[in-house]
C-alpha cells in the first residue's frame, strides 16, 4: 500500500504544466493501475471542490483521496510552498476556507502568511507539509518552527524533501520526513508511482493516518491486531523458564547481543510448530550446507533406469553367470547303432522309432507369447470394465461396442494359445515316445538305439540363449543417461547456478576419479564386468566362449552385481554455464536463503540469515522477499542482527533478548510504537529505535538510509 | 515394406575319405566343414556347430547328401543330415524370432 501526498490534478498556475490536467476517467485508471491507496489532491493556492467530488466518486472504495491544497507561503521575505492535507469528511467546510482565503487572488498572485494559514487551517486538524531544504521553493527552518509553535496539533507537521533517501536520512536525524510525486505529467504517473512510499500498516483513514503520526498506541495496537496472532508458550531453556510469545501473521523479528538464546528460542519455536504437525525447521546456512542440500557427494541419490529407458537386467545377468555348455552327440552313437544290423522282425515292423523328433520350441514360444498377450488384453478390459471415468469418456453404444470387440480379440487369443499349448504338449508326448520305444527296442534287441538328434539344436539355442542376454546387458551398459540438471540459483552477472548431476553406466572405459559408485560396489569389479560382456558377446561362437563366461565369474565381488544398477557411476557439482564453479560462501548463503523464501510454506525460521551476505543483497532482494511473505499474512521468525532485516522489514513484532549481570529478559514491541516492553514488567520499556541502532548491526546506516524500506535504491 | 522372404539354400554334403578315416564334409560356399566319422572329437563337432550358427545368421539353408551305397557310413551321414536338417531350420526360425540375424548388405 503506497501513499502520495502531493499529487496535482489541473494546471492552476501559468508556470504549471498542462499535462498536470487530468479527467475523472483518467484519473481512475491511472491510479488503478498502482499500488496507490492513498492520495492528496494538492493543487496550487486552488481547491476544486467539485472536481475533489467527482474524482472521489469515480475511484469509490479502491483509493482514498484527501482534500489539499499547495500554498505559496511568504515568511520572512522568503517564499515557500506548504502543503495543507484535511480529513476528507472536511471537504466542504476545507472548500469554503481555501474560497475565503484565495477571495479575488489567483494562484499566479496568491501569497500567504504562515500565521493566516494557521488562522484558517487549524481548526480542521490538518497535516502540514512543508517543502525542505533541496524541495524547493523550501521553507527555512525558522518558518517551520513558526508552524510548530502556532499550530495546536504539532505532531502532523512533516517535512517534504525529494526522495527516499533524503527522507530517510532527515528521519535518522529526528525529522518527520515524507515525499510526493508532485506530478508534472499524467502520462508518467504508473512509473514514478513504484518509487512513492509505502505504508507498512494498512491505514484505512486520514485520521488513523494522523493517530499513527501521533503513535497512538491504540490505534497502533487496533491495526496491529487486524492480523491473525497466535499466542504460544515454550521452553527453549535447559531450566523450566517458559516464555510466552504473541506471534503476528507477519514478521516477527528476535535480536539481542550474541548468546542471548535467540537459536534456542528459534528451535523451540520450531518443535512447537512441528509437535502440531505443521512443517517448520529453522533454516541456517552455509556452503557446507549447500553442498548437503544439493547431495554433492550423491550419497542419497535414487534413480529408476527404468525411466529413462534402461533395464536393470537382472535374469540375464544371473542366466549369463550360470550358463553352462551343452554337449553335442557322439558320431560313435551313430555308428554303435548303425554297426549292429537289428534282426528282431517285430522291432522291424515298429516303424515309429525311425521318426524323427518335432521341434518343439516354435509351440512352446507360441503359447508363452500368446499368453503374454492374453493377459495384457485381460488387463485392459479389466481397466476399461472399472474406469469409471473412462465409461463417462465414451458413448454407451460405443463403450459396449468395443467391450464386445475385446472379448471377440480375447477369446480369440485364448483359443490359440489353448491351441499352440495342446500342439506343445503333443509334440513333447510325440518325442518322449519315439525315445521310450527305441529304448525298449534297444533293450530286449541289446542294440544301441539311434540318436535322435546330433546335439546341434540343443548347442545352437544355448548359444543363442547367452547371446541374447549378453547382448541385452550390453546395449544396456553402453545405453547413456541424460545430465540431470537442477537450477540451484541466480548468481546475478556470473549466471544461473546449476547442479548437474551426472550419471553412467560403467561400460569398462570411464576412468575418471571424481566419479562415485551409486551402489557401493566397487569401481573395479564394475569396470572388468561390463569388460568382460564384450568378451563374450565376442566370442558367443568361438571355442573360448565359456572360458570368458568362467573369468567373468571369477571377477572379485562379482556376486556383487546382479543388476545394471551395480554399474552405476555418479558424479554432481555445482555449473556456470556448463563450466564448473564452486559457489563462495556469500553465495551459498544467498542461494539457499533464496530458496527457502520461495518454499510454500506457512512458517519460515531464519536464524541469522544474513551471514556472509552484502546489504545490497538483504535490502534489494531477501527483505522484499520477506515482506511479500508477510503480506499474504506467512508466519516469519527471523533472529538477526543485521539491521536491515531488523529495522527495513518494519516487523510487527520486535523481540529484544537482553542479558544483563543479573539475568536474561525479554522485551517486546514495534517500530510502530517504537517501544520494546519487559514482558515480564509492564512499566519496564526500552526505545525500539535507539535500542534497535545500539544493537544491530549497520544500525545506525539502516535509519539513515532509511529510503530503502520504500524500495527506492 | 515387409521384410523379405529368404528362400532355403541346398548345399552339398558328402564323404572323404582320408586314409583310413571318412569324414563327412559339409560344403558352404567357399568354405567346407569336417565331422569325422570315424573318430569321437566333440570339440571339433562343435566349432562346425559354431560355424553353422553363423552361417545361419544369413539365412537358412539345408544339405543335400550325395553319396549313394550300402556303407555303414552312408547310413551314418544320411541318418546326420537328416537330423541336422531339421534342427538347422528349428535353429534359423529362433535366430530370426530373437533379431539375431545378419542385417541385409
Amino acid at each position: 500500500m503506497k501513499i502520495d501526498l502531493h499529487v496535482h490534478t489541473k494546471k492552476t498556475k501559468s508556470g504549471d504544466a498542462i499535462t498536470r490536467n487530468v479527467d475523472a476517467e483518467k484519473f481512475h485508471e491511472t491510479l488503478t493501475s498502482t499500488d496507490v491507496k492513498i492520495v492528496a489532491i494538492t493543487n496550487h493556492n486552488d481547491f476544486d471542490l467539485n472536481q475533489y467530488k467527482e474524482f472521489s466518486e469515480k475511484v469509490e472504495d479502491e483509493v482514498q483521496i484527501w482534500p489539499g491544497i499547495e500554498l505559496d507561503v511568504n515568511d520572512n521575505e522568503q517564499r515557500g510552498h506548504l502543503i495543507v492535507i484535511v480529513s476528507p469528511t472536511k471537504s466542504e467546510e476545507f472548500g469554503k476556507i481555501v474560497s475565503e482565503i484565495v477571495a479575488d487572488t489567483t494562484p499566479d498572485t496568491f501569497l500567504i502568511s504562515i500565521e493566516d494559514v494557521i488562522t484558517g487551517f487549524d481548526s480542521l486538524n490538518p497535516v502540514y507539509i512543508t517543502h525542505y531544504q533541496q524541495k524547493k521553493p523550501d521553507l527555512s527552518d525558522e518558518s517551520i518552527q513558526k508552524i510548530f509553535d502556532n499550530t495546536q496539533i504539532k505532531n502532523r507537521v512533516l517535512k517534504e524533501v525529494t526522495n527516499a533517501i533524503s527522507a530517510g536520512i532527515y528521519i535518522s536525524h529526528g525529522h518527520r520526513s515524507i515525499y510526493g510525486s508532485d506530478l508534472q505529467n499524467w502520462d508518467d504517473y504508473e512509473q514514478n508511482a513504484e518509487q512513492l512510499p509505502e505504508l507498512r500498516l494498512p491505514v484505512e483513514s486520514f485520521e488513523q493516518f494522523c493517530l499513527l503520526l501521533e503513535k497512538d498506541e491504540s490505534t497502533i495496537n487496533t491495526i496491529l491486531n487486524e492480523k491473525t496472532t497466535e499466542t504460544i508458550s515454550i521452553k527453549p531453556f535447559e531450566d523450566d523458564t517458559v516464555l510466552q510469545f504473541t506471534f503476528y501473521n507477519d514478521i516477527n523479528i528476535f535480536f539481542g547481543s550474541k548468546g542471548t538464546g535467540k537459536t534456542k528460542i528459534l528451535e523451540a519455536i520450531a518443535k512447537h510448530y512441528a509437535d502440531n504437525g505443521i512443517e517448520a525447521n529453522v533454516f541456517e546456512s552455509s556452503s557446507e550446507i549447500l553442498e548437503e542440500t544439493y547431495d554433492l557427494k550423491g550419497n542419497d541419490f535414487v534413480i529408476n533406469l527404468n525411466e529413462h529407458g534402461i533395464g536393470y537386467c537382472t535374469n540375464e545377468i544371473e542366466d549369463l553367470k550360470n550358463s553352462r555348455e551343452k554337449d553335442v552327440t557322439k558320431l560313435s552313437s551313430y555308428r554303435d547303432h548303425y554297426s549292429i544290423k537289428l534282426t528282431n522282425k517285430k522291432a522291424q515292423k515298429i516303424k515309429i522309432k525311425d521318426f524323427t523328433p518335432l521341434n518343439t520350441q516354435s509351440n512352446e514360444r507360441n503359447f508363452s507369447s500368446s499368453d503374454r498377450v492374453l493377459t495384457k488384453i485381460t488387463d485392459f478390459i479389466d481397466f476399461v470394465t472399472e474406469d469409471d471415468f473412462f465409461k463417462e469418456l465414451v458413448a454407451p453404444k460405443t463403450y459396449d461396442n468395443f467391450l464386445e470387440i475385446l472379448a471377440i480379440v480375447s477369446k480369440e487369443i485364448y483359443t490359440k494359445k489353448h491351441d499352440y499349448f495342446f500342439d506343445s504338449k503333443v509334440d513333447n508326448l510325440f518325442n518322449n515316445l519315439i525315445e521310450t520305444i527305441k529304448n525298449e527296442i534297444a533293450k530286449k534287441t541289446n542294440s544301441p538305439p539311434k540318436p535322435t538328434s546330433t546335439g546341434f539344436q540343443e548347442y545352437a539355442l544355448n548359444r543363442i540363449s547367452i547371446e541374447r542376454a549378453t547382448k541385452i546387458i550390453h546395449e544396456n551398459i553402453i545405453s547413456k543417461i541424460k545430465i540431470i540438471p537442477e537450477t540451484v540459483g541466480d548468481l546475478g552477472r556470473k549466471g544461473i547456478l546449476v547442479c548437474d548431476t551426472d550419471v553412467v553406466i560403467q561400460d569398462g572405459t570411464v576412468i575418471e576419479g571424481d566419479y562415485k559408485s551409486v551402489s557401493g560396489v566397487n569401481k573395479t569389479p564394475q569396470k572388468e564386468f561390463s569388460r568382460s560382456i564384450l568378451n563374450i558377446l565376442d566370442n558367443i561362437l568361438t571355442d573360448r566362449l565359456f572360458e570368458e563366461i568362467a573369468n567373468l565369474n571369477s571377477i572379485e565381488y562379482i556376486e556383487e552385481i546382479k543388476t545394471i544398477h551395480e554399474l552405476l557411476l555418479i558424479k554432481k557439482c555445482f555449473k556456470i554455464d556448463r563450466n564448473n564453479y564452486k559457489p563462495s560462501n556469500g553465495e551459498s548463503t544467498m542461494l539457499l536463503l533464496h530458496n527457502e523464501l520461495n518454499q510454500e510454506k506457512d512458517i519460515y525460521i531464519l536464524d541469522e540469515p544474513e551471514k556472509s551476505l552484502g546489504n545490497d543483497y538483504i535490502s534489494d532482494v531477501i527483505v522484499p522477499m520477506i515482506k511479500d511473505k508477510a503480506r499474504v499474512g506467512k508466519k516469519i521468525f527471523i533472529s538477526t542482527h543485521d539491521a536491515n532485516i531488523a529495522v527495513r522489514t518494519l516487523p510487527y513484532n520486535s523481540i529484544f533478548r537482553k542479558h544483563d549481570i543479573n539475568d536474561y529478559s525479554t522485551f517486546v514491541g514495534n517500530p510502530f510504537s517504537n517501544k520494546l516492553i519487559n514482558i515480564n514488567d509492564e512499566n519496564d520499556s526500552i526505545d525500539w529505535k535507539l535500542t534497535s541502532m545500539k544493537t544491530l548491526e549497520g544500525g545506525e546506516e539502516a535509519f539513515g538510509e532509511r529510503g530503502k524500506i520504500y524500495g527506492n535504491t | 515394406m515387409g521384410k523379405e522372404v529368404k528362400y532355403m539354400e541346398i548345399h552339398k554334403a558328402e564323404i572323404v575319405t582320408r586314409v583310413d578315416d571318412k569324414f563327412l564334409v559339409l560344403n558352404l560356399d567357399e568354405d567346407s566343414l569336417e565331422i569325422s566319422l570315424t573318430a569321437d572329437d566333440p570339440k571339433k563337432v562343435k566349432s562346425v556347430f559354431n560355424e553353422l550358427v553363423k552361417y545361419l545368421k544369413n539365412g537358412p539353408f539345408n544339405f543335400e547328401f550325395q553319396d549313394e551305397g550300402n556303407d555303414l557310413y552312408v547310413h551314418i551321414s544320411k541318418e546326420y543330415i537328416t537330423q541336422l536338417n531339421q534342427e538347422l531350420t528349428s535353429v534359423y526360425d529362433e535366430l530370426k524370432h530373437y533379431n539375431l540375424l545378419n542385417e541385409e548388405e
